[in-house]
């Protein structure tokens, strides 16, 4: 039996759609409950690791040399929010696209791609579930910052702090429909992910400020929404003077459109390639 | 349906070619990358509620073409139309009209049980709340899979991993399946009942057009009303199993496996009056003699003889009616199992 819906409808349960997908995230994910030890731990590790690296270098957490490049000498909390917002970065940009890869060696990918549901729905679903996993290590990095040092980063600016790195995952969920339409194509794009991960964390003010890089990186930081997002969040908090804070979300606005658009267009462009050359569900 | 059409699936001209490239340094050298037509310019007309079956050896070309009409793949030329819509202009329209089922047994989530990977694909085929409860409830029950529906599917064997694929295709009540190689890999008990339930059920119960692949003559034969063969890509004939089997005009067929074969042997057993014509298929370590025949009885002394004039040693034999192997060999001159 065909059955006929309306555009309403369909947009109510496509959104439902995005619902069961998460749950289906949480379900795979909880069945393997080595990762449940990789949540309790690993926020301590990250944290721990920039702490002792601070004692050994300048005996502490704070540093009068920083200051001259960064306008703060809190270098430990400088470089904790850098760290607490590039999961973000990691996870939006390659969250889909892995997990488009993880249905092509699950051999699931044909099944979901035959259905009638738009594969944005199952790309915000899949979105949500990575973004609730960011936020969750995310927030564990600035508690434990805030219970061993003399800090408190868990008050009402963390408000602010969220509505900025929400602006910066829509751009950089543009990219990474980007990357997903590589995945679609190329399907092993591991070392690249890497490479591309280090790269931005090296360009990015993620653990220095842009002023320690030579003129051309910094020049190429420009290029890249998280700079913007890292440079208006410290200015907020109090991390070194970077300008009016309205600058940057204005910026943050017009990346997420470009970045969105283009990572959209390539998709379309990336699966239409993928059906013609028969490679969907090629490993 | 869509309105003011009455044909389930049809096809004009329907092409699709890969290409396997050469590599590097092949490309330097500018030669061309070859060309491979899985789908060769197919026209097929599939009526409402019949069970069509497409049969052919690997690589014939069986899944792509059901690739094709289920928009996984796109069609380098020709048209087609599932439950009167454009496979390449309406894909959502099409996606609603049909349940597929792929030869793979990893096609589902085996870390989920079976109830929640219906219930995720339920949502995927955007069945309302209702509906969806509703819909799982009778396809486990269907299937036969209501003690197991909370076991992970992991833990399922082939056929009821199998069972759970099929009732993902049906859980959006589809006018139109798609099934490829529904039984590959199932013991026999296992695939008799697994026809069993297509025939039955779903096809004769539920009314559903159904397009199943397959390289197993049986299962052709017992299931489906129409056959088309399919052989490098092109429909090389197509009728009821009972008419292709009558299409060639023997009665009997000798099949001789032999550890090996001469041209005179054969050309004497050609020449007994009694044998009309004789097929030769060469496999790993043995020869196989297909021979076509009015009357098994009154030619298989001489054939006998004429095996031990040649010293040819006979691994097994047996006389049987023409099957629908033996009309496909006789089309195409080579075997299902290729």
């Amino acid at each position: 039996m065909y059955r006929m819906m309306s555009n309403w409808s369909r947009i109510s349960l496509e959104l439902r759609t995005i619902r069961y997908t998460l749950k289906k995230e949480i379900k795979l994910w909880q069945r393997y409950p080595s990762r449940m030890l990789f949540l309790v731990v690993m926020p301590f590790l990250t944290i721990l690791t920039l702490y002792f690296q601070g004692m050994g270098l300048v005996g502490g957490t704070e540093s009068t040399y920083f200051e001259e490049f960064a306008g703060t000498q809190d270098y430990l909390v400088f470089i904790i929010l850098g760290s607490a917002v590039f999961i973000f970065v990691s996870t939006a940009i390659w969250g889909v696209g892995n997990s488009i890869r993880r249905e092509q060696m699950m051999g699931t990918l044909e099944s979901i791609w035959v259905v009638p549901t738009s594969k944005l729905t199952i790309f915000v679903g899949v979105a949500l579930f990575d973004g609730l996993f960011s936020s969750y290590v995310a927030f564990m990095q600035l508690l434990i910052t805030s219970l061993i040092l003399p800090v408190n980063l868990i008050d009402l600016r963390i408000f602010v702090v969220i509505g900025i790195a929400f602006l910066l995952i829509f751009s950089l969920y543009g990219l990474g429909f980007f990357f997903t339409g590589l995945v679609l194509i190329y399907k092993e794009v591991e070392d690249f992910t890497n490479m591309i991960n280090s790269a931005i964390r090296l360009i990015t003010p993620v653990s220095y400020p842009l002023s320690v890089l030579p003129a051309p990186l910094a020049f190429i930081a420009l290029f890249i929404p998280l700079t913007y997002a890292l440079q208006a969040i410290r200015d907020y908090m109090g991390l070194g003077d970077y300008g009016p804070i309205y600058q940057y979300i204005g910026l943050l606005l017009l990346f997420d459109l470009i970045f969105i658009i283009f990572g959209s267009l390539f998709f379309r462009y990336a699966e239409k390639s993928a059906k013609r050359r028969g490679v969907i569900a090629t490993h | 349906m869509k309105q003011g059409k009455e044909l389930a699936i049809e096809t004009n001209g329907l092409t699709k070619a890969f290409y396997r490239k050469n590599g590097i340094i092949n490309k330097i050298k500018k030669q061309e990358s070859i060309e491979v037509r899985a789908v060769d310019g197919i026209d097929l007309e599939i009526r409402e509620r019949e069970l069509f079956g497409l049969l052919g050896p690997n690589g014939a070309g069986k899944t792509s073409f059901i690739k094709l009409l289920s928009t996984l793949l796109l069609p380098d030329k020709g048209t087609a139309s599932v439950n009167g819509w454009d496979i390449a202009k309406n894909s959502f329209e099409v996606r609603m009209s049909i349940g597929l089922t792929l030869s793979s047994e990893r096609q589902l989530y085996w870390k989920l049980t079976a109830r929640e990977n219906l219930e995720y694909f339920a949502s995927l085929y955007l069945l309302k709340p209702q509906e969806m409860k509703e819909r799982v409830d009778y396809v486990l029950n269907i299937l036969g899979l209501e003690e197991q529906k909370d076991m992970l599917v992991e833990n399922f064997s082939s056929g009821n991993r199998q069972k759970v694929a099929l009732g993902r295709a049906l859980l959006n009540d589809p006018p139109i399946l798609f099934l490829d190689e529904p039984t590959i890999g199932l013991d026999p008990a296992y695939s008799k009942s697994f026809r069993k339930i297509i025939k039955e059920r779903i096809n004769k119960k539920e009314n559903k057009t159904i397009l199943l692949t397959t390289h197993y003559m049986e299962e052709a034969d017992q299931l489906c009303d129409r056959i088309a063969f399919i052989d490098k890509g092109k429909i090389v004939a197509l009728d009821t199993p009972r008419n292709l089997k009558k299409s060639i005009d023997e009665k009997e067929v000798i099949t001789l496996d032999l550890t090996k074969t001469s041209d005179d042997m054969i050309k004497n057993i050609n020449r007994l009056e009694s044998v009309n014509s004789i097929d030769e298929l060469i496999r790993n370590d043995s020869e196989l003699l297909k021979i076509h025949t009015d009357s098994a009885s009154s030619c298989i002394q001489d054939i006998f003889g004429i095996l031990t004039d040649h010293h040819a040693q006979i691994i097994s034999y047996r006389t049987s009616k023409p099957t629908l192997e033996d009309v496909f060999i006789k089309i195409t001159g080579s075997g299902l199992d290729v």
